[in-house]
């Protein structure tokens, strides 16, 4: 299948700080691909140079096999921008709204009117179509900031953290929505932080970090790495004398990591060796306050990736 | 009082990104005191007038220091006199007198006459001048209050982002609050004081002395911060604000004469133009000048319980919203 | 073109649905007219003098003002994010501040000449035996204030700061220019200093149409205007970059 969007070794730097770095990957037809990454990753950026906002230092963009620069309005013409920040007329009604941002992309007439009633239904706001959007709620805000962006039935659709800041009901809704988008055969270029939306909705995903792409693949292949592993972490009331040494003694450890008074402990599936455990630790005086255990999960996958270390 | 250091330190570090604007403020601000200064330097009755012959033997009248003549084959047009580049047209009469064409009042042209039989006449009884000092005031009185506003910026960001919210539930003093916000924006006035003070040394005759000029100001700051302080606390949003305090300002600093002694020759009116706080303080400035202050505290009192009352509503308003909630 | 004229639309609603920006260009306009009028009438001996003064000066001086709603059109902090959604669209960023220009002017002449219109007949004031005159020549200054405050927007990205400067400035020229009081009898110095306000030129041209009915400074202000505008679009299409407002 050819890729709807092919990025090679996209390159940018502010005032001497390299924020993408050869950053190479594509965007298949019909996909929801999610961008992961910690703050300053560089995945805003990215959004806005493919977005044609900003300019790239280097790399290219091809969008059906053509530079996007050689047809901008075209591509422009095929693209469906929800941006982080809600932007929309808070003085104007829905309707107005979603007219006025429809008609930049060529809609007139009935066309448009089909348009603007298609995008309230898809964003539940049919109902409240002529009330001024300064009195919506924040979560009928993100919808209505969603449907300006697709009214106009774009090929691709990127979207700027869209969830944020609002109710489990609209996230939830606008989850839903994003999969019908994909139903009507839109691409999705998706950034958040949450990864209970990525393991919802996502078909792809790419995680980057310091302006590079570390890992990328579906759900599945980037947690079978880890998904023969299981982690514990203990709680004890003081540690005192256990060091990483001696857990590795133990069959099926595979890590070991002490910080402060929680052990965290990576094993092996299948090996039943968590009684091993806490008999080491009972030998060594420790008072076990609290076990836990979870399977692999893409926040696992992420933060083995990216650190736990809290970013600038 | 850790509070309003800890508000004040803030401002200050607030106030450097738009230290561009602020100088540029600043700026224009000293160029109108040194224009008010120069400007009282010229000030006395001159009338400037288009002396045409029309083959007349008569000698044209002579300039002097009241009385610009300028001698022209043919009268200019009558937008010169609308626009007042000259004040009248004189031709010579048929008996050796002058006749005059002007848009002015009854009592210009009989000062005009005074000065065509005698251009060297005194002039000064009669049309008495604005004091520097007044002068400096006044046309400082426009940019100051508009500075005032635009400095408030501290207070209308907070209001309108919600730091104002997270003050005000702190146990912090919302007073000091306020007041640190007030003496920052009073503070900005300092390179103002600090060129009457340059021309204080220097020589020049400035109208007041410094601890008048700096209490004079201060008040008059006070009084932009007070009505810029209620007008962000009325309306939501700050540009609305700002554009109805410089309207306000504007309209209200010109009827009060802060530029140029208006009268309206009309007893409401005039009595209405009384009410504006501007106004009496400009009338008390002016009898300061003149060294009967005692005698007119009236609208000095009168400008300070405005201001105050300003701010107290102020005060209030913001007190009932954001703290006084149970 | 369809694109530009959406936009344009969206504009132009923007802003007659400001009650703010609609009663700063007819009420403040009426009110300050009316009452330097009213002032300045005992030291005519006509009133009606003072009263074409103060229209015609108080008239320029709303219109240079003009550049404030230009800016509140452009980036008033409730449509500043909307407005730049649009650099997304295949519209392009010639439309984003074109627009806000041509709709700002539009906004401003048209309450303008509804305040000419109802207020010259009421006082019989004067815009000359040739009135289209007057009126054609209010277009290009309008147009040229418009410019001038999305320009200062795509300069400093911020309407408070525009609006603040231009507000200084503008009064400040139009001090220099005589449009409150006149310095030509204020002493040699003032009135060269008053000439070096354009506010001066333009107030002459005007006062030449209605009181002398003399065009010969028509062409050259129309021209003047009209250069100036086309050098401020120009400038706004340097300056104003999509990435600033990312």
């Amino acid at each position: 299948m050819e890729n709807l969007m092919s990025i090679q070794d996209l390159q940018k730097s502010f005032k001497g700080n390299c924020v993408l770095k050869n950053l190479s990957f594509a965007v298949q037809p019909g996909e929801i691909l999610c961008i992961l990454g910690p703050n300053g990753a560089g995945k805003t950026t990215t959004i806005n140079i493919l977005t044609a906002a900003l300019r790239s230092d280097g790399g290219t963009i091809l969008f059906k096999g053509s530079p996007i620069g050689k047809q901008l309005k075209a591509y422009k013409q095929s693209l469906g921008i929800v941006p982080q920040e809600i932007s929309l007329y808070e003085e104007l009604s829905a309707e107005r709204n979603l007219s006025f941002f429809a008609s930049l992309y060529g809609l007139r007439g009935a066309k448009l009117k089909q348009a603007v009633d298609e995008a309230l239904t898809f964003a539940g706001l049919q109902e409240r179509r002529h009330d001024k959007v300064k009195t919506f709620s924040g979560g009928m805000k993100r919808r209505l900031n969603i449907a300006c962006a697709i009214a106009h039935h774009p090929e691709l659709v990127i979207m700027d953290e869209p969830t944020v800041g609002i109710d489990p009901q609209s996230r939830n809704y606008i989850l839903n929505s994003i999969q019908k988008l994909r139903d009507e055969n839109m691409t999705v270029i998706y950034t958040t932080h949450y990864m209970e939306e990525v393991e919802t909705i996502s078909t792809r995903i790419l995680i980057m970090d310091h302006g590079v792409l570390i890992a990328q693949g579906t759900k599945e292949s980037l947690k079978a790495d880890i998904e023969n592993e299981k982690k514990y972490t203990i709680e004890v009331e003081e540690n005192g004398q256990i060091t990483h040494d001696d857990f590795f003694a133990i069959e099926g450890v595979k890590s070991a990591n002490l910080q402060g008074n929680t052990i965290e402990i990576t094993s092996l599936k299948g090996v039943e060796n968590l009684d091993r455990i806490i008999a080491l630790l009972v030998s060594r005086g420790e008072k076990i306050q609290n076990i836990t255990s979870e399977n692999a999960s893409l926040e696992t996958v992420f933060l083995k990736l990216t650190g736990r270390k809290l970013r600038d | 009082m850790k509070t309003f250091f800890a508000v004040l330190k803030n401002d200050y570090l607030r106030m450097l990104p738009r230290w561009t604007v602020m100088g540029v403020f600043t700026l224009f601000t000293l160029c109108t005191m040194l224009f008010a200064v120069y400007l009282t330097e010229v000030q006395h009755f001159n009338a400037h007038i288009a002396y045409i012959p029309q083959g007349s033997s008569m000698s044209a009248p002579q300039s002097s220091p009241s009385l610009t003549v300028t001698v022209l084959k043919t009268a200019p047009p009558r937008s010169a006199l609308m626009q007042q580049q000259y004040d009248a047209y004189v031709t010579p009469g048929p008996s050796g007198e002058y006749n005059i064409e002007t848009l002015k009042n009854q009592d210009f042209e009989q000062l005009l006459i005074l000065l065509l039989k005698d251009p060297n006449a005194d002039l000064s009884a009669l049309q008495p001048g604005r004091g520097v000092g007044v002068n400096v005031l006044g046309f400082m009185m426009m940019f100051v209050l508009t500075f005032a506003s635009f400095n408030l910026f501290v207070f209308a960001d907070d209001k309108e982002q919600g730091q104002l919210r997270r003050v005000a539930t702190a146990p912090v003093s919302f007073g000091f609050y306020l007041a640190a916000h007030c003496l920052f924006c009073i503070s900005l006035l300092l390179p103002e004081y600090l060129l009457l003070v340059t021309l204080k040394l220097l020589g020049w005759d400035i109208g007041f002395s410094l601890l008048q000029y700096a209490g004079l100001l201060a008040i008059l700051g006070l009084f932009g911060i007070s009505l810029s302080l209620l007008l962000h606390t009325l309306i939501k949003k700050p540009d609305n604000a700002n554009m109805l305090g410089n309207s306000i300002v504007v309209l209200t600093s010109i009827l009060s004469g802060s530029f140029y002694s208006l009268k309206a020759g009309n007893p409401v009116l005039d009595h209405l133009v009384d009410l504006l706080p501007q106004k009496q303080f400009l009338t008390f400035t002016a009898a300061l000048q003149n060294g009967n202050a005692a005698a007119h505290t009236g609208p000095l009192l009168y400008f300070i319980v405005f201001t105050f009352a300003l701010l107290a509503a102020a005060v209030t308003i913001l007190h009932k919203k954001y703290v006084k909630q149970v | 073109m369809q694109r530009f004229y959406s936009i344009f639309k969206m504009d132009l609603t923007n802003l007659f649905k400001n009650p703010v920006l609609v009663g700063y260009n007819i009420v403040f306009a009426v009110l300050i007219t009316a009452i330097m009028g009213f002032l300045m009438s005992g030291s005519y001996a006509n009133a009606a003098d003072s009263y074409q003064y103060y229209t015609v000066t108080m008239i320029l001086y709303g219109v240079f003002n003009g550049a404030m709603t230009a800016s509140n059109c452009f980036m008033e902090r409730d449509i500043k994010r909307p407005n730049l959604r649009i650099i997304f669209s295949p519209a392009g960023s010639f439309p984003i501040y074109f627009s806000k220009i041509l709709a700002s002017f539009v906004f401003d002449y048209s309450l303008h000449l509804i305040l000419l219109a109802l207020w010259c007949p009421a006082l019989h004031i004067s815009l000359g035996s040739r009135p289209i005159f007057f009126l054609l020549l209010l277009a290009p200054i309008e147009f040229a204030s418009a410019a001038l405050g999305t320009f200062f927007c795509c300069i400093f990205h911020s309407e408070e700061t525009t609006s603040t400067l231009l507000s200084l400035v503008i009064s400040v020229l139009c001090i220099l220019g005589g449009s409150f009081f006149s310095l030509d009898g204020m002493g040699k110095g003032l009135a060269l200093l008053s000439r070096l306000s354009p506010v001066k030129w333009i107030n002459d041209a005007f006062f030449a149409l209605c009181c002398d009915n003399d065009l010969h400074l028509f062409m050259p202000v129309l021209l003047g205007a009209t250069a100036v505008s086309a050098l401020l679009v120009l400038g706004c299409r340097v300056f104003f970059s999509t990435e600033d407002y990312l």
